[in-house]
């Protein structure tokens, strides 16, 4: 047990504290769909080119394979940098990629890994449905088989992404009648395929990156199947598994810097009533609180890396850090209004003209999406304690 | 970089965890009160285990461990709601090794004495030969000296001439005394940085292992009771916040390791990680206090069970070594340390 970096993990560091420093793009994402996406793609890029693509990808699928710790560098330094996040890359480098790695074939695995780890494509998750979130086994979008085709009919909603990704994970229901979690099959969808159409949806933020996707007569080759043709729901389940344990591990080292953000405006700020904001004692007292609570997610971050590092995955506690993350930035976005007043509302509909207040909204999107907090509570009381049953 | 205990810390966990089930199980509390001769007996079992002195060098008649291995067994005995005087003790027993008080330390280490802490009502002042300002002094039970932290000193008074009268108190496990703290005569004095330090530390682990029993206790009833045809961990309204109290656990635990191996390994930014474990620690033990105590329903209230102990518990620790609200003053402007 300790705290210590060992020689290797110093000089990991020092390498990547260098590069990012030379190569951290100095211009901001573009807040414009397209051009975001473009942004993402020359991100990706200049990783890969630097020899950074796919921090936690096995070496043999042409990542870095970082243990647990390295990868908890990666991001400390990342975070340090203010380097771009992974944005439209979240999906293929978090899920998509490990999925396929885990699941496909060798011919998935030629066709699409080194695609993601150069940049050149972008994936979406096509799972949600109108009918169909919180409760994935309820969904109704269908695909017949026709020679070497399933013909895909029917509606996702929620996709991010979807406007600007080469390919998507589609779980559809392919046995007629199937219910629930039988019948399913997970498929890769390619997005320029005739009969998809993506409908952008507007969102309180104002940058819409999220859509409805409509499926009419779709035609998908059957080999891009993952998995069993109705075998769909574990290999979903593998995609889950990999999102909640990896795509949050940013969130919860980047709070620490976060809340410190929030103190230094805190000092900045001066209320109506003249005085600095961080002078009043409940808003001082409140961020010190949440700076304890950041020091707290970041010790969780590392023993989650410990244990990773002795059992290779992540486990049900995945879901404690997601529902712990989520609270905690939302506590915080809460006192970041409170202190800042009416310039809060400062506002143009991108989140350049006003991170804070961007961010404020956004700290819902963490807690509906990939699993909302009550979902998450869920899990927890099923797969950590054991408790009866809800459902 | 590793935070999982090594197999012999986990092993010296199980141990204590042993100890605990068979000499201090929660069901020990069951309409129980105070009985001195019991709570003395403990303490000498708990002794000789060597836990007065863990983290003491074994020249010192100590174990010769660490800091991470005293807050093992505090969590542990935590759990349970054990005895706090184990807290001055460990503490006591390091300043009177560091001041020559072998007598005393040798006293405290066999379980033969112990030792009591003052927390003070309003601020304390230190002169050359005593302290004044009234304290509430905790665990007086055969106290031969009281730990009294006085601005940037850590103090041992001598208890024995001290006539420590015990208060009602609400924590009825723990005797406590209240007096003006001036005539006792000072044992030893240091600079107060390392025995507070080592007291958050203590105080944080204990009140880990009170959020952790805290929800182990409610977890367990939620599979039992019935209400309306189904146990009442199938309701949500019941096992979300069991849910939310083992993510505040874990949280704390996780928390709690690092500060202890800051201490250990003398880590610039040690004060802000304490601070933040006992602030995180004691927000969790409160909390799963209160879940325990509501989903328990009107059983919950009575002294049939223990689940009020652990809320009498953790509103005792708040104020030792520091509560929240100085904390959080202070943590307010720690560095986040930069490697
Ligand atoms: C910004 C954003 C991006 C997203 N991106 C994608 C994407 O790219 N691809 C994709 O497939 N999906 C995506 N999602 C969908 C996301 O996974 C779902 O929104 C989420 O799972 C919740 O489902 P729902 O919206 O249908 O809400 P519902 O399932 O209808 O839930 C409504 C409310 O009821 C609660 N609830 C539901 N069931 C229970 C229960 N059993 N117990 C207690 N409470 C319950 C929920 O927690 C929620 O508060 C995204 C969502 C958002 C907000």
């Amino acid at each position: 047990m300790d705290l210590d970096y060992t020689p290797e993990d110093l000089e990991f560091r020092r390498a990547a504290r260098a590069w990012l420093a030379a190569n951290v793009p100095t211009e901001p994402r573009p807040a414009e769909v397209q051009a975001g996406a473009a942004f993402d793609k020359a991100w990706q890029r200049r990783l890969y080119d630097g020899g950074w693509a796919g921090v936690n990808w096995p070496k043999e699928y042409g990542g870095l394979g970082l243990n647990g710790v390295r990868t908890l560098i990666w991001w400390e330094e990342c975070e340090r940098a203010r380097a771009p996040g992974y944005e439209r890359f979240t999906i293929a480098l978090t899920h998509a990629g490990p999925t396929i790695i885990t699941r496909g074939t060798e011919e998935h695995k030629a066709a699409y890994l080194e695609n993601i780890l150069k940049g050149e494509t972008i994936w979406c998750q096509g799972f949600s449905e109108p009918g169909a979130g919180s409760d994935l086994a309820a969904l109704k979008t269908r695909g017949e088989i026709d020679g070497d085709y399933l013909v895909v009919n029917g509606q996702k909603t929620w996709t991010s992404g979807a406007a600007t990704a080469e390919f998507q994970e589609l779980l559809i229901r392919t046995e007629p009648g199937s219910e629930r979690h039988k019948g399913l099959t997970w498929i890769i969808c390619d997005m320029s395929t005739p009969g998809i159409t993506v409908q952008p949806i507007s969102t309180m933020m104002g940058e819409s990156d999220i859509n409805a996707t409509f499926y009419d007569n779709v035609r998908i080759p059957l080999k891009n199947v993952v998995g069993e043709v109705g075998g769909g729901w574990s290999v979903a389940m593998s995609t889950l598994a990999f999102e909640r344990g990896n795509t949050f591990l940013r969130d919860q080292i980047s709070m620490a810097g976060k809340v410190e953000r929030a103190i230094e405006l805190a000092r900045k700020t001066v209320t109506a009533d003249g005085n600095r904001a961080i002078e009043d004692k409940e808003i001082a007292r409140k961020l010190a609180d949440l700076k304890a609570d950041a020091m707290g997610l970041r010790a969780m971050a590392i023993m989650n890396v410990s244990n990773i590092d002795r059992k290779g995955q992540p486990g049900p506690e995945g879901s404690m850090v997601k529902l712990l993350v989520s609270q905690v930035n939302k506590q915080l976005m809460e006192v970041v209004a409170d202190l800042s007043g009416q310039p809060f509302l400062d506002y143009d509909g991108t989140r350049h003209s006003n991170e804070w207040t961007f961010d404020h909204m956004w700290s819902w999107v963490l807690t509906i999406a990939g699993g909302a907090t009550e979902i998450q509570k869920e899990i927890i009381a099923d797969r950590v304690l054991n408790l009866p049953r809800s459902r | 970089m590793d935070l999982i205990p090594t197999d012999d810390q986990q092993q010296i966990i199980d141990l204590a965890a042993d100890f605990i089930i068979n000499e201090l199980p929660l069901s020990r509390l069951f309409d129980a009160h105070y009985d001195a001769d019991k709570a003395r007996l403990q303490r000498q079992s708990m002794a000789q285990l060597g836990w007065m002195g863990i983290g003491l060098a074994e020249d010192g008649g100590g174990v010769g461990m660490t800091v991470v291995e005293e807050a093992f067994i505090l969590r542990e005995i935590g759990r349970v709601i054990g005895p706090t005087a184990i807290i001055p003790a460990i503490l006591a027993a390091k300043l009177a090794h560091e001041a020559g008080l072998n007598g005393l330390r040798d006293a405290l280490l066999s379980g033969e004495g112990g030792a009591a802490l003052a927390v003070a009502e309003a601020p304390l002042s230190a002169t050359a030969d005593g302290v004044n300002g009234t304290a509430r002094i905790y665990n007086v039970q055969d106290a031969q000296a009281v730990l009294a932290i006085v601005g940037d000193e850590a103090l041992l008074l001598d208890a024995s001439a001290a006539g420590l009268q015990e208060l009602p108190w609400l924590d009825a496990f723990t005797p406590v005394a209240r007096r003006d703290l001036a005539g006792l005569s000072v044992l030893a004095r240091v600079p107060a940085a390392a025995t507070v330090h080592n007291g958050l530390l203590l105080t944080a682990a204990y009140l880990t292992g009170l959020a952790e029993g805290a929800v182990a206790m409610v977890q367990e009833y939620a599979g039992i009771r019935e209400t309306f045809g189904r146990k009442i961990g199938a309701y949500q309204a019941v096992r979300h916040p069991i849910a939310e109290g083992a993510a505040r656990s874990e949280h704390a635990k996780s928390l709690l390791y690092v500060a202890a191996l800051a201490l250990r390994d003398g880590r610039d930014d040690v004060a802000l990680q304490l601070s933040s474990a006992k602030v995180v620690a004691h927000r969790a033990a409160t909390r799963n206090a209160d879940i325990n105590i509501q989903l328990h329903g009107g059983i919950g209230i009575t002294n049939d069970l223990p689940a009020h102990h652990f809320m009498k518990r953790a509103l005792m620790l708040a104020p030792w070594f520091g509560g929240r609200k100085p904390l959080l003053d202070a943590l307010l402007d720690e560095p986040l340390l930069t490697i």
